[in-house]
């Protein structure tokens, strides 16, 4: 049985000018021990979701639909029930770990605090695990880092503290959204090292966001590639890059850096996503698909499974169109 | 964090310098030259012969250029009067008689007294109005200011927004003479005016309550304020989610996050207010006959007092110093980003 189980998710922001629905009737699972890679663009709704999932959105928000932890329903639980949850049974990662640990409080203080808060044990007993969770994130002399403060770190080593934090309590589902945005390239590197060897040792179910399919197809087993607010292509990682069947997939995949460019008008997909405040009627992606139907622009193609395994897609064109230029594009990569 | 403190420190020193020239300079030869006020003849009572005044010059020390003068005020504000100043302005008196007179800061010209004895039989007023008030306002707008900025446009912050700005427009001796009219003139809840020393510590806080609450709410309507808009910054800080995402309580994140965040620059503003205050609250104290520094240093002015005006401005100025100092080390306690730099 999948550990996350979300179906049909909308989360809607009250603003002055309206309702924003950030996230419109998602729907995925996670096993424990697999690695969900969720792909968009920013404003895609990626962090919204994953803020749903961990409960930790503003009042201004609403959440409708299911989410499903084990089989607990998430989605309406109270919230002292749900604090309980938060740091135990899930964690949760953020973009930037410069802002993401409190300036003033010593990284010890912040580790055993997050010990505490679901374990009953000694100050201690706490400082000693907070030490093992430092040293198994590759961090050196942890007994002394204990001491120090975050702004004496470097990005890489604060995203490594928030990643060792977020593992005390052995979750069982992460939420890791964009780790490595906000680093420069080799910690980027370093962390995504240091996610794969984690993802071999802590048996939780992990979700990824990221806006880069290269990390996707370094570290996940699964994708699902998101456009404002929706899901519009679903595919084990093998089966997205052997196979992408959506056009704004193909647009993400002609644009990873290093790649020879695939078909020249894909290289960069012109435009930008569609305001969430008032979206278009059909397919959200049609103003800037280059292979826009009448159709795509009144009805929102439904996602629907290829026939291969667990792929699905949401786009009108034919399979076989799909197929062609998906395959097109990844020989093109190969080649 | 030494270096750091010794360089405050000297810092300090060199602004205290620079106040001391600029009191020495306005309150003695700018004051000559522009109202003819000799101090000799203020000091020399009235109508006095021109022998007197020479006499007199002599004895304060002020027929020597105003250079030696200067360095000897420093000397003295450091060290104490020295001896040879003793016997000339004390002879024949004991030690204890002299130190009545002389001090560091100079002698009255209204009062056989020492400007120094002066401001330490006045001051307890004005220490103890001034930690009356400060604890009021923050006990008032912290707690006020923390739960306005976690129901923002409640009506409960409405409500506050509406009180910060009344408390804020309102001139404070106006609101002073209203509270002491209806609190304590027409339902007597309160004395009318005065000050009892804190060995009575009950009729001490007695005499203190209605002052202090009107200073304080003066107060509390700009910390209000800035609690609520420093609150508002730090509860949308990424550590404040992450201390959610730990599965931290409300209060916990709002009090050991958040606020342990949010009062660093209200700290600061605290330290530089009780500096100002210590020097002497003038309104208030004048409004509640409340014999602290600032009210003395109304008597002094009108008497034409100028070692004792200028001995209450130097002093305000140390103490704001002083403050100064004091917020700069426990900021750099309160936050590591200031420490480590
Ligand atoms: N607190 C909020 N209030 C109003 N709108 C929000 C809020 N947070 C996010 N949004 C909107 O929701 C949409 C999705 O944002 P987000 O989930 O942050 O995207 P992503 O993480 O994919 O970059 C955006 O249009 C954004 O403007
Ligand atoms: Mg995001």
């Amino acid at each position: 049985m999948a550990l996350l189980t979300v179906e049909n998710l909308r989360t809607t922001f009250r603003t002055d000018d309206g309702p924003v629905g950030a996230v419109d009737g998602v729907s995925l699972s996670v096993d424990a021990g697999q690695v969900l890679g969720i792909v968009g663009e920013s404003g895609c709704g990626k962090s919204a979701m994953s803020l749903s999932i961990m409960g930790l959105l503003p009042k201004s928000a609403m959440v409708e639909g299911s989410i499903r932890l084990g089989d607990r329903e998430l989605v309406g639980l109270p919230g002292g029930e749900l604090r309980r949850l938060r740091g135990a049974e899930m964690a949760m990662i953020f973009q930037d770990p410069m802002t993401s640990l409190n300036p003033v409080m010593t990284i010890g203080w912040q580790l055993v605090e997050a010990v505490r808060l679901h374990q009953k044990v000694s100050k201690a007993e706490a400082r000693r695990l907070a030490i093992e969770g430092l040293a198994a994130v590759g961090i050196p002399s942890p007994e002394d880092r204990l001491r120090s403060y975050p702004l004496e770190l470097s990005g890489g080593m604060r995203q490594r503290v928030m990643i060792a934090m977020a593992l005390l309590n052995r979750p069982r589902l992460l939420i890791a959204d964009e780790p490595t945005t906000a680093l420069d390239v080799t910690t980027q590197a370093q962390i995504l090292e240091l996610m794969r060897e984690l993802r071999r040792e802590v048996d939780a179910a992990i979700v990824l966001i990221t806006h880069d399919l290269g990390v996707v197809a370094e570290l996940c087993d699964e994708v699902a590639v998101m456009y404002a607010g929706r899901v519009v292509e679903r595919a084990t990682v093998d089966e997205l890059f052997a196979r992408p069947q959506h056009p704004y997939t193909w647009g993400l995949l002609a644009s990873l850096p290093g790649r020879n460019l695939a078909s020249e008008r894909l290289h960069q997909i012109p435009g930008s996503p569609p305001s969430l405040l008032r979206p278009p009627a059909g397919c959200r992606f049609a103003a800037r698909c280059p292979f826009v139907m009448d159709v795509c622009r009144d009805d929102p193609p439904p996602l629907t499974p290829t026939g291969r395994g667990t792929a699905a897609v949401a786009c009108h064109l034919a399979q076989d169109v799909r197929d062609r230029e998906g395959a097109r594009l990844s020989g093109e990569e190969r080649a | 964090m030494v270096r750091f403190l010794i360089r405050r420190l000297l810092g300090g020193i060199f602004v205290v310098l620079v106040v001391t020239l600029a009191v020495f300079v306005l309150f003695g030869p700018v004051l000559r030259w522009n109202s003819n006020i000799s101090p000799a003849r203020l000091y020399a009572g009235k109508n006095p012969s021109p022998e007197q005044i020479e006499r007199v010059s002599a004895l304060l020390g002020l027929d020597k250029p105003y250079y030696v003068q200067y360095g000897y005020t420093l000397k003295r504000l450091v060290l104490g009067p020295s001896q040879e100043e003793r016997e000339r302005v004390c002879p024949g008196s004991t030690a204890a008689e002299c130190d009545e007179l002389l001090g560091r800061f100079g002698s009255s010209f209204a009062k056989q007294r020492s400007v120094d004895s002066l401001i330490w039989t006045h001051f307890p007023v004005t220490l103890s109005l001034t930690f009356v008030a400060a604890i009021l306002w923050l006990l008032i707008s912290i707690p006020i200011g923390i739960i306005s900025a976690i129901r923002p446009r409640s009506i409960f912050d409405r409500v506050t927004i509406v009180f910060v700005l009344i408390g804020q427009s309102l001139p404070v001796y106006y609101f002073g003479l209203l509270a002491l009219y209806f609190l304590a003139y027409r339902l007597g809840w309160f004395p009318l005016s005065g000050y009892e020393p804190l060995s009575n510590p009950g009729q001490w806080l007695y005499h203190l309550l209605l002052p202090g609450l009107v200073l304080a709410l003066q107060f509390a309507a700009i910390y209000v304020r800035i609690t609520r808009s420093q609150m508002l910054d730090t509860l949308s800080e990424d550590y404040v989610r992450t201390a959610r995402a730990k599965g931290a309580g409300e209060t916990r994140v709002i009090v050991r996050h958040a606020f342990r965040n949010a009062m660093l620059p209200i700290v600061t503003m605290f330290g530089l207010d009780l500096g100002l205050l210590l020097g002497g609250a003038i309104l208030i104290e004048v409004t509640f006959g409340l014999q602290g520094l600032g009210w003395l240093a109304v008597q002094a002015a009108q008497r034409l007092d100028v070692p004792t005006t200028a001995g209450i401005v130097l002093f305000s100025a140390i103490i704001i110093v002083a403050a100064n100092i004091v917020v700069d080390i426990v900021n750099a306690t309160l936050d590591p980003r200031i420490r480590l730099e």
